[in-house]
């Protein structure tokens, strides 16, 4: 079945290895087949169009402007009515969209963009070059946005003609075709369409498979069909709306009772229920993240080597795999998700082993142990098992661990300014490739979040992650990540726990629902019967 | 907190030593005061001895044996850590009984004492209490206490401050409106022209006419302290893990409501029987001082 | 009838300084509360700039005064802020959540007038026969149990099991609001209830005991007129003024409530907001909730004076 336009040729997606996940370097002409992990089981039939889907989740659209939303379900939904001109499919790989392709000059710094002729706006307006070249300087120079260091490597842009757009780098970067297919970089029309930007963003205007029919920001929102969408034939829903169900009990019973068709944020727990319905089909999709614990390395115990690698050895991830997260988050080896380009699955880990987590400890400065604190953000369950269970394998070493459960608000604030001790939290990656990532955790100063507040420093590994940057070469690039795995691995400035998916259940009569690394979905391929 | 009724006794006992003393033999020959206190004797017997009693510790975790229904080894069966539910219900009532029994006692002391000094002086000092009673009555309960346990931190120590800060604000009220009616009677007017100092007349006079009406009280409000932590516990501001407490259990049994339903059922089962003998007991000294 | 406007006004007055009371509050705890609305707002990866350009935005950079004297400035020309969330007035917010909030207050407290009533009354005349300590245990039970913990189990019973009512949710029409609205209500009345059958039996047995029923059959009423005219009119004035008096535990009660029922109102959007940091939302809607209490309690009063001929508004 294909779910995403092909241009001129058709390529099965290459296994995503740390050689083969570099379609940049392949060029644009890569096609991703979507094989239906996940989907229902009547995956081969022909898709039906009409109908409206019921999609519950836990909060509500606030936002519509790609640049500066990044609540979740904001951004889920933003990419309905605005997209990239890269998109990432349910693998992980980036796929040509709104553009037919790109090339690169050969000292890498600029890239050339073919527009895919025929895509419109919903108001009927054709897509052009200067509308591209608008959004995205707008994301750019725009120094309040969550996302706009994704674009901090543009030197400048032009639009030549209606269909071609030319950016110029400051640097070669690597990294920059994923930046570009990030959600902050969706198209909008040039200057609002000459409306004020918060009156655009109240009737959003996007080439999107959707428009928004009705919404009351954080109450309420409906979706309908963008009868001018570029991929015919699609979408097949006539409407989707997205009522608001806080609590995740009350999403699992809607959905049983069928008041609603897909339910999100499907909470671990519920999983062996809801598979053992069989109205209802769970859908257990990979995503960016990795589950962490975080040690402040400000404070003299984890400023310690051999302590950041005991807790290491101490920790039996598959003992969190199973009870945290109920066996749907994998036991996590590199702090490198697999569903990341150059994840390295020969990476070395530290594995749980209690002699090795004891001999540790003693060579280092606190042989018998210490006293400390874990911080963990109030609300989340799994979390909450999380420390419990580290808590308890960490008093084998004598190391004593006090919870510290705060609102979500607190929480950040506390380890933003550095007063926790331990804390837990996932990874933050907003695109496939690992760059963003690699910045945020292992670069102290230019990451802007001093190595996820952990402040390692580590001036081998900052190198590598500079070096990922520029180099284009993606076999490099493998080998390079290869070793930056490793030595994290061995730091141990963070121990990477389990790999979280994004978990959703559907009814049986909803069809072609993926879910997407970036934790979103395309729902212009959903369809029910 | 809810307001009770202020019934005021119509007819303010005799001042004399020995009426508490009757006042307690009529409360023991009250059935419904001693079902109440034999319903709480017991609950915290139980969470006393409960080293003694419980086969496990209340924070063993065991990842081979979770959610497992009640069985021989484990009476009601394990949570979702494979710790004892039931060693942990008897955990639980330590924290959860110490919490209620030791947090309303700062707002009854204070409460009384201040109800009855602004109910006897009046003037400004009253106006401005009881503007300052209405503002906090006035806050819905939870928004002041969960504020409270934000700025303070979650945990013991932040609950027992937000309820001490809090709580008072009722016995104040109830005592106040006593003594108003107190105060005016004539034998309390005799007493202060036969040369009384004003604290003797509160002491001996006042405090011991007023006080029955905040004992009455405090056996419901135990319950309401209860679930307050419990309801703080919902929304993830109450005792930190791992340490037990009903209200926490049940707000981490609901992610398993539909699958494995006595996790969330069974802590809440000693939470209302504690309010039942404490309802008791209130029910049965109210009926105590009601004049015959 | 120029007394009750005269007192009316008085009780108005009042409660104009304990209204600002607990605005003032409010704001003061809110600055208290740690966690940074400008970083709840643009995330974890933002520069500190991005931070600072939103603080601005939101006009929290100034010192604590100079945000209270604004606040208050605001406050005095009816202006209640925008959202920092919704980025909507917060005025519209509440007015598109307040009727959900105020249909459930009022049908819970119109649950607890019509399940206390007969139950009470029914206790007082059988007092310490079966069916007295009968009904006395049973919503004594209740008094312990949380208002989650019943909602939810309202809800595996009541609309899981047995279909009678929705999940939860609002629904689309009238009647689909109010099948909606009823186990939400009788779960925060359950909280009440107790209190008002204790007070309200306590408050039958005091009329029994007086002179009035002696006066009443001497006049030659029936049996069962006396005791509806007379017990009922009289043992209602307590329980009203208790009903009154926890108005505000019912309103708070709501922040629960809509939660579990996933209800849209003023309290789950009191939740949210505190949760966000979202000051102005926060502050609008606790000023709702204090103006609604002052108000329920005046009437309240008025209604135990109406009841009552030997009060005299003062």
């Amino acid at each position: 079945m294909q779910d995403y336009p092909g241009p001129l040729s058709r390529r099965d997606l290459i296994r995503r290895t740390a050689i083969g996940a570099g379609l940049l370097a392949l060029g644009p002409l890569a096609q991703a087949c979507s094989s239906n992990s996940g989907s229902s089981a009547s995956g081969s039939s022909t898709p039906k169009r009409g109908g409206t889907l019921s999609f519950g989740r836990s909060t509500g659209v606030f936002l519509f402007d790609p640049a500066n939303a990044f609540a979740d379900n904001d951004v889920y939904t933003c990419d309905k009515i605005f997209e990239s001109l890269y998109v990432t499919t349910p693998q992980g790989t980036l796929v040509p969209w709104l553009v037919l392709g790109h090339t690169v000059s050969s000292d890498g710094k600029t890239y050339t963009f073919t527009l895919r002729p025929g895509v419109k706006f919903s108001d009927g307006k054709p897509l052009t070059a200067d509308d591209v070249v608008f959004t995205v300087m707008r994301c750019a120079r725009d120094t309040a946005g969550p996302l706009s260091y994704l674009d901090v490597a543009i030197k400048s842009m032009h639009a030549t003609g209606t269909q071609t757009v030319v950016i110029e780098l400051t640097q070669p970067w690597a990294p920059f075709i994923s930046d570009l297919s990030c959600f902050c970089n969706a198209i909008i029309p040039k200057n609002f369409n000459g409306q004020e930007p918060k009156a655009f963003f109240k009737e959003p205007i996007g080439t999107g498979p959707f428009v928004v029919k009705q919404w009351t920001p954080g109450t309420s929102l409906t979706l309908a069909r963008n009868p001018v969408y570029w991929q015919r034939g699609k979408p097949y829903l006539d409407e989707i709306q997205f009522p608001i169900i806080a609590d995740q009990n009350q999403r699992i019973i809607q959905l049983k009772s069928g008041t609603i068709d897909i339910a999100g944020s499907v909470p671990g727990a519920a999983v062996s229920g809801l598979k053992s319905d069989s109205s209802v089909t769970v859908g257990i999709f990979p995503s960016w993240d990795v589950d962490l614990l975080l040690m402040n390395e400000k404070l003299p115990m984890f400023a310690d080597l051999h302590v950041r690698r005991a807790i290491a050895h101490a920790i039996d991830r598959k003992a969190i795999s199973a009870a945290a997260t109920f066996g749907t988050a994998p036991p996590a080896g590199s702090f490198f998700p697999p569903s990341v380009q150059f994840y390295d699955p020969h990476a070395p880990v530290l594995e749980y082993n209690l002699a090795a987590a004891k001999s540790e400890l003693s060579q280092s400065h606190f042989p018998h142990g210490f006293s400390t604190s874990l911080l963990i953000p109030s609300g989340n369950d799994q979390y909450a098992s999380t420390a419990q269970i580290i808590q308890s394998e960490l008093q084998k070493l004598n190391i004593r661990v006090a919870i510290q459960s705060l609102d979500d608000a607190a929480y950040h604030q506390e380890f933003q300014t550095f007063h926790h001790e331990m804390f837990l939290n996932w990874s933050v990656n907003d695109i496939t490739d690992p760059d963003d990532m690699c910045t945020f955790q292992c670069v102290p100063k230019g990451g802007g979040s001093y190595s996820y507040y952990t402040n390692y420093n580590n001036p081998k590994a900052i190198n590598l992650v500079r070096l990922g940057e520029i180099t284009q070469n993606t076999a490099q690039r493998a080998r390079i990540y290869a070793q930056l795995q490793a030595l994290v691995s061995a730091d141990a400035p963070y121990i990477p726990l389990d790999y979280p998916p994004y978990s959703y259940a559907w009814r049986n009569n909803v069809h072609g629902f993926k879910g997407i690394p970036s934790g979103t979905y395309r729902l212009e391929s959903v369809w029910m019967d | 907190m809810k307001l009770p009724a202020a019934t005021p006794s119509a007819q303010p006992i005799a001042e004399s030593a020995g009426r508490h003393r009757s006042i307690a033999r009529r409360a023991f020959g009250s059935r419904t005061f001693v079902a109440g206190l034999c319903i709480v004797g017991c609950i915290t017997m139980l969470a006393v001895l409960a080293p003694v009693i419980s086969r496990y510790g209340p924070n063993q975790q065991n990842p081979f044996h979770t959610l497992e229904g009640p069985s021989a080894a484990h009476w009601l069966g394990t949570d979702d850590l494979g710790r004892d539910v039931w060693s942990r219900v008897l955990y639980a009532g330590r924290t959860d009984l110490f919490i209620g029994f030791a947090a309303v006692l700062f707002p009854l002391i204070f409460g009384t004492l201040l109800g009855i000094m602004v109910g006897y002086f009046g003037g400004r000092f009253d106006t401005f209490t009881m503007r300052l009673v209405d503002v906090i009555i006035a806050f819905p309960f939870f928004v002041l206490v969960i504020a409270l346990v934000f700025i303070i931190g979650p945990g013991i120590r932040g609950i027992f401050i937000a309820i001490a800060l809090t709580d008072w604000v009722v016995y104040t009220r109830i005592i106040r409106s006593q003594t108003l009616v107190v105060r005016e009677l004539d034998w309390v007017a005799a007493a202060r022209a036969g040369g009384l100092s004003h604290a003797r007349v509160l002491r001996r006079h006042i405090l011991p006419n007023t006080i029955p009406q905040a004992i009455v009280y405090v056996m419901s409000d135990i319950v309401y302290v209860l679930l307050a932590v419990v309801t703080l516990g919902y929304l993830g501001l109450g005792i930190q893990p791992p340490t037990p407490d009903w209200g926490s259990m049940i707000s981490e049994g609901q992610s398993f409501l539909t699958t494995n339903l006595w996790l969330s059922t069974i802590p809440g089962v000693p939470i209302v029987l504690i309010g039942l003998g404490l309802s008791l007991c209130a029910d049965g000294l109210t009926d105590v001082l009601r004049p015959p | 009838m120029s007394d009750t406007w005269r007192y009316v006004g008085t009780r108005l007055l009042h409660a104009i300084p304990v209204v600002f009371g607990v605005t003032v509050a409010t704001f003061l705890l809110l600055h208290l509360i740690p966690g940074d609305p400008a970083r709840q707002l643009v995330g974890l990866h933002a520069s500190p700039a991005a931070v600072a350009t939103v603080n601005r935005r939101l006009g929290l950079d100034g010192s604590l005064l100079s945000q209270f004297r604004d606040f208050l400035s605001r406050l005095l020309h009816g202006d209640t802020g925008t959202s920092f969330f919704y980025g909507v007035s917060t005025r519209s917010l509440i007015v598109s959540r307040l009727p959900v909030t105020a249909a459930l207050v009022a049908l819970a407290a119109l649950f607890c007038v019509v399940i206390t009533l007969p139950l009470a009354i029914i206790a007082a005349v059988q007092k310490d026969r079966l069916t007295d300590h009968a009904i006395r245990v049973i919503p004594l039970v209740g008094l312990g149990m949380p208002a989650f913990w019943i909602g939810i189990l309202f809800i595996l019973i009541f609309s899981v099991k047995l279909p009678w009512f929705p999940v939860g949710g609002w629904g689309i029409s009238y009647s689909d609001h109010l099948r909606a609205l009823i186990l939400p209500a009788l779960t925060a009345a359950l909280g009440i209830i107790p209190l008002l059958i204790r007070s309200l039996r306590a408050g039958a047995l005091d009329v029994f005991n007086a002179d009035f029923i002696a006066t009443a059959r001497a006049k030659g009423l029936r049996e069962g007129r006396v005791l509806f005219l007379h017990v009922t009119r009289n043992a209602l004035i307590p329980t009203v003024a208790l009903l009154g008096l926890n108005i505000a535990y019912l309103i708070g009660s709501t922040v629960i409530v809509e939660r579990v029922f996933d209800l849209n109102g003023l309290g789950s959007l009191l939740l949210e907001a505190v949760g966000n940091r979202d000051f102005p939302v926060v502050e609008g809607v606790t000023l709702v909730f204090a103006v609604a209490v002052v108000l329920v309690n005046l009437g309240t009063d008025l209604v135990t004076a109406q009841l009552d001929p030997r009060i005299r508004l003062r």
